[in-house]
C-alpha cells in the first residue's frame, strides 16, 4: 500500500466519484 | 475510382453502419458533448515513419485534402466549438492541433485560433491549447510563439536514438531523432511548455531502455501507442493466436514504471489501475467512457479520429463539415455514437471475458474485421488481456490486507 503510484490511483478513483461529472474519454494520440 | 487513391473496394453495410442512433434515444440514451477537437491544420508531414496510418495506410484521403487549412476554415471550426460549448454548458474544451505535421502551418494561424477561441468562449470557460508535434522543424522563435500563445507541446518519441530511428525517419531514410531531441531540450528550457511524449510501441526495441530514455526528458505524461492494426491488416508480429508479445513488451515498462519514483503519468497504466479499483478511463486507448472528441480536417470537414484510417478507405469520415453542420450533427452519426454506448459496442466475446469492464473491448480502430465492422475483440486481446491481468496481480498484492477480495 505504500507504492505512490496506487496511492495517486485510489485518489484519483475518489476524486472521480467526489465530482460526479461524467468522465469522457479523450484523444489516444495527443497529451 | 476514387481521388488518386486506387480503385474503391465495395463495402458492404457492417457495424455500426447499421446502428439506430434514433432508437437509442428512444431508449433514453443521449449524446455526450465533445470536449476535445482535434483541428488538423496542416496535411502533409516533413517526416514518413515506417508505421504511419495517415500516409501509408488503407486511406488516401489526405491526398485529395488542401495541404493546410484556410483562415476561414479555422474561424469557422473555432465557431463551431464556441457554438458547441455554450449550446451543452461546457465549462472547459481541449483542443489539439495536429497534422501531418502541425507546425508546417503558419504560426499565424495558430495564433488566429487561439485568439478567436479565447475572444469566442462563454465567460468562465475554458480552451486547453496543445499542438502535437513530431518537433522536427521547432525553432527557439516558434517556440516563444507557442508559447506565448498559450500552446503546450506533446511530442512523438519513440524512445532513444537506436528505438527512435528504427521508425520515425525522413523520405530519404534518415533519422530524425537528433533533431527531436535538440527540440525537447529547447522545450525544457521552457517550464510547462512540454505536455507530454507519445511513443509508438515497437518490438523491436527494448521496452526499459525505451521508459528511461522517455522519462530523461522530464515530461508529466507519456502515452504508449500500439502500432495500427485490425483483423484484416494484423500489426507487426501480433499473429491471430493466443501470445502476448505486446503484453510482455508493455509489463516490462509498467514494472519499470510501478516501482519508479519519478511522478510521470503513464496514461495506460494510470486507466488501467483507475478502472480495477472502480474508476473510469480518460482516454480512447482504453475504457468504456464515451469518446468525447472530433477531428476537423484541413477542409472543415468533420471526422473521427484518424487512427481509423488503418481499418478502410474512407472510415474516418462522416460526410459532414464545418461550413455547413455544427457538431451537434456529428453526434448523430452511427460511427460516432458508436464509441459513446459503452457495453452496447462490444461483441459477445468480449461481453463474456471477465476483463471487459477494464479493456473495454481495446482501441476501437484496432476491433475492425472486414464484413463484421467493429463489433469485434480488440487484435490485440491477448496482450491486453495479459496486460491488465499482470496490473491486477501487482495491485492486489500491494492492497492485501487493506481491502478484501470481492
Amino acid at each position: 500500500m505504500d507504492n505512490p503510484r496506487l496511492k495517486k490511483s485510489l485518489r484519483e478513483v475518489v476524486d472521480q466519484v467526489d465530482r460526479q461529472h461524467e468522465i469522457v474519454a479523450g484523444f489516444g494520440s495527443a497529451i | 475510382m476514387s481521388d488518386g487513391a486506387g480503385p474503391i473496394q465495395i463495402r458492404q453495410r457492417e457495424w455500426p453502419d447499421t446502428l439506430a442512433v434514433s432508437g437509442l434515444r428512444d431508449t433514453g440514451w443521449r449524446p455526450v458533448p465533445f470536449r476535445q477537437f482535434i483541428l488538423k491544420v496542416h496535411g502533409k508531414c516533413d517526416l514518413a515513419c515506417r508505421y504511419c496510418y495517415v500516409y501509408q495506410g488503407a486511406d488516401a484521403t489526405w491526398s485529395t485534402k488542401p495541404t493546410v487549412m484556410s483562415a476561414s476554415v479555422a474561424d469557422r471550426a473555432c465557431d463551431r466549438i464556441v457554438e458547441h460549448a455554450a449550446g451543452h454548458g461546457l465549462d472547459a474544451v481541449a483542443v489539439v492541433l495536429h497534422g501531418g505535421e502541425p507546425l508546417l502551418a503558419p504560426q499565424e494561424l495558430f495564433d488566429r485560433i487561439a485568439h478567436r477561441l479565447r475572444g469566442g468562449l462563454p465567460p468562465g470557460a475554458t480552451v486547453d491549447l496543445r499542438v502535437h508535434t513530431n518537433a522536427v522543424s521547432l525553432t527557439p522563435a516558434r517556440l516563444d510563439a507557442l508559447v506565448a500563445a498559450g500552446y503546450r507541446l506533446g511530442v512523438s518519441l519513440d524512445g532513444d536514438a537506436a528505438a527512435h530511428d528504427r521508425g520515425r525517419r525522413y523520405a530519404n531514410g534518415a533519422g530524425s531523432h537528433a533533431k527531436v531531441d535538440r527540440a525537447l531540450r529547447l522545450i525544457a528550457s521552457r517550464p510547462g511548455a512540454l505536455a507530454g511524449l507519445l511513443c509508438t510501441v515497437d518490438l523491436a526495441n527494448d521496452p526499459v531502455t525505451v521508459y528511461d530514455a522517455l522519462v530523461h526528458y522530464g515530461a508529466p505524461a507519456i502515452d504508449f501507442l500500439l502500432p495500427h492494426g485490425n483483423w484484416d491488416s494484423p500489426p507487426p508480429h501480433r499473429p491471430p493466436d493466443d501470445s502476448m508479445p505486446y503484453g510482455d513488451w508493455l509489463i516490462a515498462v509498467f514494472d519499470r514504471w510501478y516501482g519508479d519514483a519519478n511522478p510521470v503519468d503513464v496514461r495506460m497504466f494510470a486507466d488501467i489501475m483507475r478502472l480495477l479499483l472502480g474508476g473510469a478511463s480518460t482516454s480512447e486507448l482504453i475504457g468504456l467512457s464515451p469518446c468525447a472528441l472530433v477531428v476537423v480536417d484541413t477542409d472543415g470537414s468533420l471526422e473521427q479520429v484518424d487512427t481509423l484510417k488503418s481499418a478502410y478507405h474512407g472510415a474516418a469520415a462522416t460526410g459532414l463539415s464545418v461550413l455547413t453542420d455544427s457538431f451537434d450533427a456529428a453526434l448523430a452519426v452511427p460511427a460516432v455514437a458508436a464509441r459513446q454506448i459503452g457495453l452496447a459496442a462490444l461483441s459477445d466475446v468480449c461481453r463474456a471475458c471477465p476483463v471487459h469492464q477494464v479493456c473495454g473491448g481495446g482501441y476501437y480502430p484496432h476491433r475492425y474485421r472486414r464484413g463484421a465492422g467493429f463489433k469485434n475483440p480488440s487484435v490485440f486481446c491477448p496482450d491486453l488481456r495479459r496486460l491488465i491481468e499482470h496490473i491486477e496481480s501487482r495491485v492486489r498484492a500491494d492492497l492485501g490486507g487493506v481491502v478484501s477480495p470481492t
